[in-house]
Protein backbone atom coordinates (compact mmCIF):
# COMPACT_ATOMS: atom_id res chain seq x y z
CA UNK A 1 0.00 0.00 0.00
CA UNK A 2 2.95 2.55 1.11
CA UNK A 3 4.65 1.40 -1.90
CA UNK A 4 1.38 2.06 -4.63
CA UNK A 5 0.88 5.85 -2.32
CA UNK A 6 4.72 6.44 -2.96
CA UNK A 7 4.56 5.54 -6.66
CA UNK A 8 1.59 7.18 -7.59
CA UNK A 9 3.39 10.57 -5.54
CA UNK A 10 6.05 10.76 -7.36
CA UNK A 11 5.83 9.60 -11.01
CA UNK A 12 4.78 12.54 -12.40
CA UNK A 13 1.65 10.98 -14.77
CA UNK A 14 0.82 12.60 -18.20
CA UNK A 15 -2.39 13.55 -16.99
CA UNK A 16 -3.86 15.20 -13.91
CA UNK A 17 -7.61 15.80 -13.42
CA UNK A 18 -8.67 19.09 -12.04
CA UNK A 19 -11.54 19.17 -9.90
CA UNK A 20 -13.04 22.41 -8.64
CA UNK A 21 -14.99 21.17 -5.31
CA UNK A 22 -17.83 23.28 -3.36
CA UNK A 23 -16.95 22.57 0.15
CA UNK A 24 -18.22 23.21 3.40
CA UNK A 25 -17.46 21.72 6.92
CA UNK A 26 -20.86 21.14 8.65
CA UNK A 27 -24.49 21.55 8.02
CA UNK A 28 -24.61 24.33 10.65
CA UNK A 29 -21.51 25.73 9.30
CA UNK A 30 -22.83 27.58 6.05
CA UNK A 31 -19.89 30.41 6.65
CA UNK A 32 -17.51 27.67 5.49
CA UNK A 33 -18.62 27.14 1.70
CA UNK A 34 -16.17 27.56 -0.46
CA UNK A 35 -14.38 26.35 -3.80
CA UNK A 36 -11.51 24.26 -3.24
CA UNK A 37 -9.57 22.93 -6.05
CA UNK A 38 -7.30 19.59 -6.82
CA UNK A 39 -5.62 17.90 -9.33
CA UNK A 40 -5.20 13.97 -9.16
CA UNK A 41 -3.53 11.17 -11.13
CA UNK A 42 -5.48 10.42 -14.02
CA UNK A 43 -6.94 6.98 -14.60
CA UNK A 44 -8.07 4.71 -17.27
CA UNK A 45 -12.01 4.61 -17.27
CA UNK A 46 -12.31 7.06 -14.05
CA UNK A 47 -15.13 8.24 -13.08
CA UNK A 48 -15.69 11.21 -10.79
CA UNK A 49 -16.16 8.81 -7.70
CA UNK A 50 -12.84 7.25 -8.24
CA UNK A 51 -11.49 11.10 -8.84
CA UNK A 52 -13.27 11.57 -5.50
CA UNK A 53 -11.25 9.03 -4.02
CA UNK A 54 -7.52 9.88 -5.16
CA UNK A 55 -8.41 13.45 -3.63
CA UNK A 56 -9.09 10.87 -0.14
CA UNK A 57 -5.90 9.76 -0.71
CA UNK A 58 -3.90 12.62 -1.05
CA UNK A 59 -6.09 15.95 0.11
CA UNK A 60 -4.09 18.77 -0.72
CA UNK A 61 -5.27 21.29 -2.47
CA UNK A 62 -3.37 22.93 -5.98
CA UNK A 63 -2.09 25.84 -4.17
CA UNK A 64 -0.32 22.83 -1.85
CA UNK A 65 -3.30 23.30 1.28
CA UNK A 66 -3.49 19.87 3.17
CA UNK A 67 -7.20 20.03 3.69
CA UNK A 68 -9.48 17.37 5.28
CA UNK A 69 -10.70 14.73 2.50
CA UNK A 70 -13.82 15.68 0.93
CA UNK A 71 -16.59 13.89 2.06
CA UNK A 72 -19.54 12.25 -0.85
CA UNK A 73 -22.11 9.30 -0.72
CA UNK A 74 -21.81 6.42 -2.90
CA UNK A 75 -23.07 2.70 -2.77
CA UNK A 76 -23.86 0.92 -5.94
CA UNK A 77 -21.11 2.55 -8.37
CA UNK A 78 -23.68 0.92 -10.96
CA UNK A 79 -26.80 4.08 -11.21
CA UNK A 80 -28.97 2.15 -9.63
CA UNK A 81 -28.92 3.31 -5.49
CA UNK A 82 -29.27 7.13 -6.03
CA UNK A 83 -26.82 7.57 -2.96
CA UNK A 84 -24.44 9.72 -5.55
CA UNK A 85 -26.51 12.43 -7.11
CA UNK A 86 -24.22 15.84 -7.56
CA UNK A 87 -23.80 18.80 -9.47
CA UNK A 88 -21.35 18.12 -11.90
CA UNK A 89 -20.64 21.21 -14.46
CA UNK A 90 -23.74 22.61 -13.67
CA UNK A 91 -25.77 19.94 -14.11
CA UNK A 92 -27.36 17.11 -11.54
CA UNK A 93 -26.22 13.47 -12.54
CA UNK A 94 -25.11 10.69 -10.70
CA UNK A 95 -21.41 10.74 -10.18
CA UNK A 96 -20.79 6.93 -10.78
CA UNK A 97 -21.86 6.95 -13.87
CA UNK A 98 -20.44 11.11 -14.67
CA UNK A 99 -16.82 9.71 -16.60
CA UNK A 100 -13.74 11.92 -16.90
CA UNK A 101 -13.22 11.34 -20.21
CA UNK A 102 -16.71 12.69 -21.53
CA UNK A 103 -16.66 15.48 -19.05
CA UNK A 104 -12.83 16.67 -19.49
CA UNK A 105 -11.10 14.73 -22.71
CA UNK A 106 -8.83 17.53 -22.82
CA UNK A 107 -7.89 18.02 -18.92
CA UNK A 108 -10.91 20.44 -18.29
CA UNK A 109 -11.97 21.60 -14.84
CA UNK A 110 -14.93 19.33 -13.39
CA UNK A 111 -16.97 21.54 -10.72
CA UNK A 112 -18.65 19.27 -8.66
CA UNK A 113 -21.11 21.02 -6.02
CA UNK A 114 -23.85 19.50 -3.46
CA UNK A 115 -27.25 19.26 -4.62
CA UNK A 116 -28.68 22.82 -3.88
CA UNK A 117 -32.76 21.73 -2.86
CA UNK A 118 -31.53 19.77 -0.15
CA UNK A 119 -29.65 20.73 3.35
CA UNK A 120 -25.87 20.18 3.05
CA UNK A 121 -24.61 17.43 5.74
CA UNK A 122 -20.80 18.35 4.97
CA UNK A 123 -18.95 18.68 1.37
CA UNK A 124 -20.74 16.74 -1.18
CA UNK A 125 -23.04 14.53 1.51
CA UNK A 126 -26.83 15.71 1.16
CA UNK A 127 -29.84 14.75 3.46
CA UNK A 128 -32.75 13.44 1.43
CA UNK A 129 -34.56 12.89 4.18
CA UNK A 130 -37.94 14.97 2.65
CA UNK A 131 -38.13 12.53 -0.39
CA UNK A 132 -38.81 9.70 1.93
CA UNK A 133 -41.02 11.84 3.90
CA UNK A 134 -42.67 12.47 0.94
CA UNK A 135 -43.16 9.06 -0.17
CA UNK A 136 -45.15 8.55 3.16
CA UNK A 137 -47.61 11.26 2.66
CA UNK A 138 -48.04 9.90 -0.53
CA UNK A 139 -48.35 6.19 1.01
CA UNK A 140 -46.19 4.78 -1.46
CA UNK A 141 -46.76 1.27 -0.66
CA UNK A 142 -49.48 -1.38 -1.23
CA UNK A 143 -51.43 -1.90 2.01
CA UNK A 144 -51.34 -5.79 2.60
CA UNK A 145 -50.97 -6.54 6.46
CA UNK A 146 -54.60 -7.54 8.09
CA UNK A 147 -55.45 -10.07 11.00
CA UNK A 148 -56.58 -12.50 8.16
CA UNK A 149 -55.78 -14.41 5.05
CA UNK A 150 -56.88 -12.22 2.39
CA UNK A 151 -56.39 -14.27 -0.72
CA UNK A 152 -54.18 -13.56 -3.95
CA UNK A 153 -54.99 -10.14 -5.29
CA UNK A 154 -56.12 -9.13 -8.52
CA UNK A 155 -54.21 -10.44 -11.61
CA UNK A 156 -52.61 -7.53 -13.33
CA UNK A 157 -52.01 -7.92 -17.51
CA UNK A 158 -49.06 -8.22 -18.59
CA UNK A 159 -49.01 -4.83 -21.11
CA UNK A 160 -49.87 -2.89 -17.53
CA UNK A 161 -46.99 -4.85 -15.81
CA UNK A 162 -44.92 -3.14 -18.93
CA UNK A 163 -46.08 0.13 -18.20
CA UNK A 164 -45.89 0.07 -14.59
CA UNK A 165 -42.10 -1.39 -14.44
CA UNK A 166 -40.34 1.95 -15.94
CA UNK A 167 -41.96 3.95 -12.84
CA UNK A 168 -40.31 1.16 -10.43
CA UNK A 169 -37.00 2.39 -11.41
CA UNK A 170 -36.97 5.50 -9.63
CA UNK A 171 -34.18 5.45 -7.33
CA UNK A 172 -35.12 8.22 -5.09
CA UNK A 173 -32.25 10.21 -6.26
CA UNK A 174 -33.74 13.77 -6.21
CA UNK A 175 -31.96 14.92 -9.65
CA UNK A 176 -35.71 15.49 -10.68
CA UNK A 177 -35.83 17.84 -7.62
CA UNK A 178 -32.82 19.53 -7.82
CA UNK A 179 -33.26 20.64 -11.99
CA UNK A 180 -37.66 21.38 -10.73
CA UNK A 181 -37.48 25.09 -10.98
CA UNK A 182 -40.74 24.58 -8.76
CA UNK A 183 -38.86 22.84 -5.85
CA UNK A 184 -36.99 25.26 -3.76
CA UNK A 185 -37.03 27.01 -0.20
CA UNK A 186 -39.98 29.30 -0.94
CA UNK A 187 -42.37 26.12 -2.32
CA UNK A 188 -43.25 23.28 -0.64
CA UNK A 189 -43.79 21.57 -4.07
CA UNK A 190 -43.43 17.87 -3.38
CA UNK A 191 -41.75 17.09 -6.81
CA UNK A 192 -41.49 15.00 -9.71
CA UNK A 193 -40.32 11.58 -7.88
CA UNK A 194 -43.23 11.30 -5.44
CA UNK A 195 -45.97 12.46 -7.70
CA UNK A 196 -44.84 9.15 -10.44
CA UNK A 197 -44.64 6.62 -7.02
CA UNK A 198 -48.76 7.58 -6.76
CA UNK A 199 -49.41 6.91 -10.99
CA UNK A 200 -46.84 3.57 -9.95
CA UNK A 201 -48.92 2.76 -7.07
CA UNK A 202 -52.42 4.11 -8.23
CA UNK A 203 -51.97 1.64 -11.44
CA UNK A 204 -51.29 -1.51 -9.08
CA UNK A 205 -54.49 -3.51 -8.78
CA UNK A 206 -54.07 -3.57 -4.95
CA UNK A 207 -52.51 -0.29 -4.82
CA UNK A 208 -55.79 1.06 -6.34
CA UNK A 209 -57.78 0.39 -3.38
CA UNK A 210 -56.12 3.16 -2.31
CA UNK A 211 -55.82 5.70 -5.03
CA UNK A 212 -58.43 8.37 -3.58
CA UNK A 213 -55.53 8.44 -0.11
CA UNK A 214 -53.01 8.89 -2.55
CA UNK A 215 -54.63 11.76 -4.70
CA UNK A 216 -55.59 13.16 -1.63
CA UNK A 217 -52.26 13.97 -0.56
CA UNK A 218 -51.29 15.34 -4.07
CA UNK A 219 -54.53 17.48 -4.04
CA UNK A 220 -53.08 19.53 -1.33
CA UNK A 221 -50.47 22.50 -0.89
CA UNK A 222 -47.39 21.90 -1.96
CA UNK A 223 -49.34 18.81 -4.27
CA UNK A 224 -49.23 18.15 -8.05
CA UNK A 225 -51.24 21.62 -9.20
CA UNK A 226 -47.71 23.40 -8.13
CA UNK A 227 -46.08 21.92 -11.04
CA UNK A 228 -44.35 24.31 -13.46
CA UNK A 229 -44.32 22.01 -16.67
CA UNK A 230 -40.79 23.12 -16.98
CA UNK A 231 -40.32 19.44 -17.80
CA UNK A 232 -36.59 19.52 -16.87
CA UNK A 233 -37.29 16.47 -14.49
CA UNK A 234 -38.08 14.10 -17.14
CA UNK A 235 -34.97 14.96 -19.17
CA UNK A 236 -32.62 15.03 -16.03
CA UNK A 237 -33.53 11.51 -14.92
CA UNK A 238 -30.81 8.84 -15.03
CA UNK A 239 -33.85 5.96 -15.24
CA UNK A 240 -35.48 7.92 -17.97
CA UNK A 241 -38.59 7.29 -16.26
CA UNK A 242 -41.58 9.27 -17.52
CA UNK A 243 -42.26 11.94 -15.14
CA UNK A 244 -44.07 13.91 -17.38
CA UNK A 245 -46.46 11.78 -18.19
CA UNK A 246 -46.86 10.33 -14.17
CA UNK A 247 -47.59 13.85 -13.60
CA UNK A 248 -49.85 14.57 -16.50
CA UNK A 249 -51.73 11.21 -15.69
CA UNK A 250 -52.14 12.03 -11.78
CA UNK A 251 -53.57 16.04 -12.84
CA UNK A 252 -55.85 14.12 -15.05
CA UNK A 253 -57.11 12.14 -12.28
CA UNK A 254 -56.83 14.91 -9.46
CA UNK A 255 -59.10 16.31 -11.95
CA UNK A 256 -61.22 13.61 -12.03
CA UNK A 257 -61.37 13.78 -8.22
CA UNK A 258 -62.06 17.41 -8.04
CA UNK A 259 -65.36 17.55 -10.51
CA UNK A 260 -66.89 13.64 -9.40
CA UNK A 261 -65.36 13.54 -6.12
CA UNK A 262 -65.45 16.60 -4.45
CA UNK A 263 -67.76 18.78 -6.45
CA UNK A 264 -70.59 16.41 -6.77
CA UNK A 265 -70.48 14.62 -3.35
CA UNK B 1 -56.54 5.17 9.61
CA UNK B 2 -57.06 8.89 10.69
CA UNK B 3 -56.74 9.56 6.98
CA UNK B 4 -60.08 9.17 5.83
CA UNK B 5 -61.44 12.04 7.64
CA UNK B 6 -59.03 14.06 5.26
CA UNK B 7 -60.68 11.79 2.24
CA UNK B 8 -64.46 12.75 3.16
CA UNK B 9 -63.77 16.15 4.49
CA UNK B 10 -65.83 19.22 3.09
CA UNK B 11 -64.68 21.51 -0.53
CA UNK B 12 -63.13 24.40 1.21
CA UNK B 13 -61.25 22.85 4.45
CA UNK B 14 -58.00 24.79 4.67
CA UNK B 15 -55.75 21.61 3.38
CA UNK B 16 -57.25 22.05 0.11
CA UNK B 17 -57.61 25.97 -0.64
CA UNK B 18 -54.45 25.86 -2.19
CA UNK B 19 -55.00 22.92 -4.90
CA UNK B 20 -58.06 25.05 -6.00
CA UNK B 21 -56.44 28.08 -5.95
CA UNK B 22 -54.16 26.46 -8.02
CA UNK B 23 -56.87 25.17 -10.32
CA UNK B 24 -59.26 28.74 -9.99
CA UNK B 25 -55.94 30.08 -11.64
CA UNK B 26 -55.52 28.19 -14.75
CA UNK B 27 -59.30 28.00 -15.34
CA UNK B 28 -59.75 31.90 -14.82
CA UNK B 29 -57.15 32.17 -17.20
CA UNK B 30 -58.96 30.42 -20.32
CA UNK B 31 -62.33 31.51 -19.01
CA UNK B 32 -63.00 34.47 -18.59
CA UNK B 33 -59.79 36.01 -18.61
CA UNK B 34 -58.74 34.70 -22.07
CA UNK B 35 -61.75 34.60 -23.60
CA UNK B 36 -62.32 38.16 -22.83
CA UNK B 37 -59.30 39.35 -24.72
CA UNK B 38 -60.12 36.85 -27.87
CA UNK B 39 -63.52 39.34 -27.65
CA UNK B 40 -62.04 42.30 -26.83
CA UNK B 41 -59.38 42.08 -29.97
CA UNK B 42 -62.09 41.18 -32.18
CA UNK B 43 -63.73 44.02 -31.24
CA UNK B 44 -61.21 46.60 -31.52
CA UNK B 45 -60.15 44.88 -34.85
CA UNK B 46 -63.62 46.64 -36.20
CA UNK B 47 -61.55 49.96 -35.84
CA UNK B 48 -59.55 48.57 -38.85
CA UNK B 49 -63.10 49.37 -40.68
CA UNK B 50 -63.52 52.79 -39.84
CA UNK B 51 -64.86 54.81 -37.06
CA UNK B 52 -68.35 54.00 -37.46
CA UNK B 53 -68.47 50.40 -37.20
CA UNK B 54 -65.73 50.44 -34.15
CA UNK B 55 -68.21 52.99 -32.14
CA UNK B 56 -71.58 50.81 -32.95
CA UNK B 57 -69.57 48.29 -31.32
CA UNK B 58 -68.49 50.18 -28.18
CA UNK B 59 -71.88 51.46 -28.03
CA UNK B 60 -73.41 47.76 -27.91
CA UNK B 61 -71.27 47.46 -25.35
CA UNK B 62 -72.38 50.42 -23.25
CA UNK B 63 -75.77 49.22 -23.86
CA UNK B 64 -75.63 45.84 -22.55
CA UNK B 65 -77.86 44.96 -19.86
CA UNK B 66 -76.38 44.90 -16.51
CA UNK B 67 -72.77 46.01 -17.83
CA UNK B 68 -71.34 47.16 -14.27
CA UNK B 69 -71.86 43.51 -13.05
CA UNK B 70 -70.66 41.86 -16.31
CA UNK B 71 -67.65 44.09 -16.64
CA UNK B 72 -66.64 43.23 -12.91
CA UNK B 73 -67.84 39.87 -12.56
CA UNK B 74 -66.69 38.65 -15.83
CA UNK B 75 -63.59 40.92 -16.38
CA UNK B 76 -62.23 42.84 -13.48
CA UNK B 77 -62.24 40.69 -10.33
CA UNK B 78 -61.34 37.89 -12.52
CA UNK B 79 -58.75 39.66 -14.02
CA UNK B 80 -57.19 41.13 -10.48
CA UNK B 81 -57.24 37.46 -9.45
CA UNK B 82 -55.23 36.07 -12.34
CA UNK B 83 -52.16 38.97 -11.79
CA UNK B 84 -51.75 38.63 -8.38
CA UNK B 85 -51.95 35.57 -7.96
CA UNK B 86 -49.86 34.84 -11.10
CA UNK B 87 -47.00 37.34 -9.64
CA UNK B 88 -47.21 34.69 -6.39
CA UNK B 89 -46.47 31.91 -9.07
CA UNK B 90 -44.15 33.55 -10.52
CA UNK B 91 -42.18 34.81 -6.99
CA UNK B 92 -42.03 31.50 -6.28
CA UNK B 93 -40.28 30.26 -8.95
CA UNK B 94 -36.58 29.77 -9.16
CA UNK B 95 -35.31 30.02 -12.99
CA UNK B 96 -32.81 27.65 -13.87
CA UNK B 97 -32.92 28.11 -17.78
CA UNK B 98 -29.28 29.09 -18.13
CA UNK B 99 -28.22 25.61 -16.54
CA UNK B 100 -31.03 23.48 -17.47
CA UNK B 101 -31.32 24.89 -21.74
CA UNK B 102 -34.48 22.60 -22.41
CA UNK B 103 -37.48 24.17 -24.67
CA UNK B 104 -40.29 23.67 -22.21
CA UNK B 105 -37.96 25.35 -18.81
CA UNK B 106 -37.44 28.30 -21.50
CA UNK B 107 -41.40 28.40 -21.98
CA UNK B 108 -42.13 27.85 -18.37
CA UNK B 109 -39.41 31.43 -18.20
CA UNK B 110 -41.17 32.83 -20.87
CA UNK B 111 -44.83 32.15 -19.12
CA UNK B 112 -43.84 34.19 -16.15
CA UNK B 113 -42.31 36.31 -17.58
CA UNK B 114 -45.04 37.40 -20.14
CA UNK B 115 -47.19 37.56 -17.40
CA UNK B 116 -45.51 39.97 -15.55
CA UNK B 117 -45.13 42.39 -18.68
CA UNK B 118 -48.63 41.70 -19.20
CA UNK B 119 -49.58 42.64 -15.95
CA UNK B 120 -47.92 46.03 -16.62
CA UNK B 121 -49.24 46.67 -20.23
CA UNK B 122 -52.84 46.19 -19.00
CA UNK B 123 -52.49 48.21 -15.73
CA UNK B 124 -51.75 50.95 -18.03
CA UNK B 125 -54.24 50.35 -20.48
CA UNK B 126 -56.68 50.10 -17.78
CA UNK B 127 -55.71 53.16 -16.73
CA UNK B 128 -55.74 54.83 -19.92
CA UNK B 129 -59.38 53.99 -20.97
CA UNK B 130 -61.69 52.57 -18.41
CA UNK B 131 -59.92 54.49 -15.62
CA UNK B 132 -60.23 57.83 -17.57
CA UNK B 133 -64.08 56.70 -18.27
CA UNK B 134 -64.80 55.98 -14.99
CA UNK B 135 -63.00 58.87 -13.17
CA UNK B 136 -65.29 60.71 -16.17
CA UNK B 137 -62.86 62.31 -18.19
CA UNK B 138 -63.26 60.55 -21.35
CA UNK B 139 -66.68 59.47 -22.88
CA UNK B 140 -66.90 55.58 -24.72
CA UNK B 141 -67.43 57.69 -28.01
CA UNK B 142 -64.43 59.61 -27.63
CA UNK B 143 -61.87 56.29 -27.67
CA UNK B 144 -61.66 56.13 -30.96
CA UNK B 145 -59.94 59.37 -31.65
CA UNK B 146 -58.15 59.41 -28.44
CA UNK B 147 -56.58 55.62 -29.50
CA UNK B 148 -55.58 57.72 -32.82
CA UNK B 149 -53.55 60.52 -30.96
CA UNK B 150 -52.24 57.75 -28.28
CA UNK B 151 -51.05 55.29 -30.73
CA UNK B 152 -49.80 57.85 -33.96
CA UNK B 153 -48.31 60.43 -31.64
CA UNK B 154 -44.01 59.88 -31.80
CA UNK B 155 -41.09 61.54 -29.36
CA UNK B 156 -38.05 61.74 -31.68
CA UNK B 157 -39.67 60.35 -34.49
CA UNK B 158 -40.29 57.28 -32.23
CA UNK B 159 -43.94 55.78 -32.13
CA UNK B 160 -43.20 54.62 -28.18
CA UNK B 161 -46.68 54.15 -27.69
CA UNK B 162 -47.46 52.13 -30.30
CA UNK B 163 -44.34 50.04 -29.44
CA UNK B 164 -45.10 49.82 -25.86
CA UNK B 165 -48.93 48.09 -27.11
CA UNK B 166 -46.93 45.92 -29.65
CA UNK B 167 -45.25 44.46 -26.57
CA UNK B 168 -47.84 44.22 -24.55
CA UNK B 169 -50.04 42.56 -26.90
CA UNK B 170 -47.11 39.94 -27.70
CA UNK B 171 -46.67 39.36 -23.96
CA UNK B 172 -50.72 38.61 -23.48
CA UNK B 173 -50.76 36.33 -26.84
CA UNK B 174 -47.91 34.65 -25.73
CA UNK B 175 -49.34 34.25 -22.10
CA UNK B 176 -52.55 32.74 -23.59
CA UNK B 177 -51.24 30.64 -25.80
CA UNK B 178 -48.85 28.78 -23.84
CA UNK B 179 -51.42 29.13 -21.03
CA UNK B 180 -53.94 26.98 -22.80
CA UNK B 181 -50.83 24.71 -23.36
CA UNK B 182 -50.80 24.66 -19.96
CA UNK B 183 -54.31 24.68 -19.04
CA UNK B 184 -54.37 21.03 -21.14
CA UNK B 185 -51.61 19.92 -19.44
CA UNK B 186 -52.69 20.62 -16.06
CA UNK B 187 -56.27 19.85 -16.21
CA UNK B 188 -55.27 16.55 -17.65
CA UNK B 189 -56.48 16.79 -21.44
CA UNK B 190 -53.24 16.56 -23.06
CA UNK B 191 -51.53 13.10 -21.19
CA UNK B 192 -49.42 12.11 -23.75
CA UNK B 193 -46.33 13.45 -24.74
CA UNK B 194 -47.34 13.48 -28.46
CA UNK B 195 -50.42 15.36 -27.49
CA UNK B 196 -49.03 18.14 -25.54
CA UNK B 197 -46.73 18.56 -29.14
CA UNK B 198 -49.79 18.68 -31.38
CA UNK B 199 -51.34 21.07 -28.30
CA UNK B 200 -48.09 23.29 -28.83
CA UNK B 201 -48.65 23.54 -32.36
CA UNK B 202 -52.42 24.22 -32.48
CA UNK B 203 -51.89 26.74 -29.70
CA UNK B 204 -48.48 28.38 -31.00
CA UNK B 205 -50.82 29.01 -33.90
CA UNK B 206 -53.64 30.36 -32.45
CA UNK B 207 -51.16 32.63 -30.49
CA UNK B 208 -49.88 34.04 -33.57
CA UNK B 209 -53.22 34.80 -34.74
CA UNK B 210 -54.08 36.49 -31.65
CA UNK B 211 -51.02 38.75 -31.76
CA UNK B 212 -51.40 39.85 -35.63
CA UNK B 213 -55.53 40.44 -34.93
CA UNK B 214 -54.19 43.21 -32.03
CA UNK B 215 -51.38 44.20 -34.02
CA UNK B 216 -52.98 45.54 -36.91
CA UNK B 217 -55.43 47.04 -35.06
CA UNK B 218 -52.35 49.02 -33.32
CA UNK B 219 -50.80 49.67 -36.40
CA UNK B 220 -54.36 50.71 -38.43
CA UNK B 221 -54.89 53.66 -35.24
CA UNK B 222 -50.60 54.37 -35.67
CA UNK B 223 -50.53 54.78 -39.16
CA UNK B 224 -54.42 54.84 -40.83
CA UNK B 225 -53.26 51.86 -42.86
CA UNK B 226 -54.07 48.23 -41.52
CA UNK B 227 -51.34 45.15 -42.07
CA UNK B 228 -53.33 43.12 -44.44
CA UNK B 229 -53.96 46.66 -46.87
CA UNK B 230 -49.75 46.85 -46.29
CA UNK B 231 -49.30 43.06 -47.60
CA UNK B 232 -51.99 43.34 -49.93
CA UNK B 233 -50.48 46.61 -51.80
CA UNK B 234 -47.15 44.81 -51.33
CA UNK B 235 -47.78 41.43 -52.86
CA UNK B 236 -50.08 43.36 -55.76
CA UNK B 237 -48.30 46.65 -56.07
CA UNK B 238 -51.14 48.75 -55.45
CA UNK B 239 -49.72 51.95 -54.92
CA UNK B 240 -52.34 54.32 -53.97
CA UNK B 241 -52.68 54.78 -50.32
CA UNK B 242 -56.18 53.44 -48.49
CA UNK B 243 -58.05 56.30 -47.29
CA UNK B 244 -59.10 56.08 -43.43
CA UNK B 245 -61.37 57.44 -40.67
CA UNK B 246 -58.09 57.51 -38.43
CA UNK B 247 -55.81 59.43 -41.11
CA UNK B 248 -58.54 61.76 -42.04
CA UNK B 249 -59.72 62.40 -38.14
CA UNK B 250 -55.89 63.54 -37.25
CA UNK B 251 -56.16 66.29 -40.82
CA UNK B 252 -58.97 67.64 -39.63
CA UNK B 253 -58.53 67.73 -36.20
CA UNK B 254 -55.29 69.49 -36.60
CA UNK B 255 -56.37 73.11 -35.06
Amino acid sequence: MADTEKSAKEATPSRLVHLKIRRQDAADKPDSKRWEEFKVPYLPNMNVISALQQVQKFPKTTDGKEVAPVCWEAVCLEEVCGACSMVINGRVRQACSALVDQLAPNGEPITIEPMSKFPVVRDLVVDRARMFNDLKRVKAWIDLDGTHELGPGPRESQEQQQERYPLSRCMTCGCCLEACPQVNDSSNFIGPAAINQVRLFNMHPSGAMHKNQRLDALMAEGGVADCGKAQNCVEVCPKEIPLVDSISVVARDTTKRLLFGWLLK
Amino acid sequence: MSDHTQTDSPLFEKHRRAFLMRKLHSLSGVVPVGAFMMFHLWTNAKATSGREPFDAAVRDITHMPFVVVLEWGLILLPLLFHALYGVYIAMNGRQNFTRYTYSRNWMYFLQRFSGLVAFAFIAMHLYQYWGQKVAGKIETSQFYPALCESLSATKGGVPWMAIAYVIGIAACAFHFANGLWGFCFSWGITVSRRSQRMAASVFGLLGLAVFFLGLNTVVHFATGESVTNMMHRGLFGRGEAAKNACEAYLTTSSH
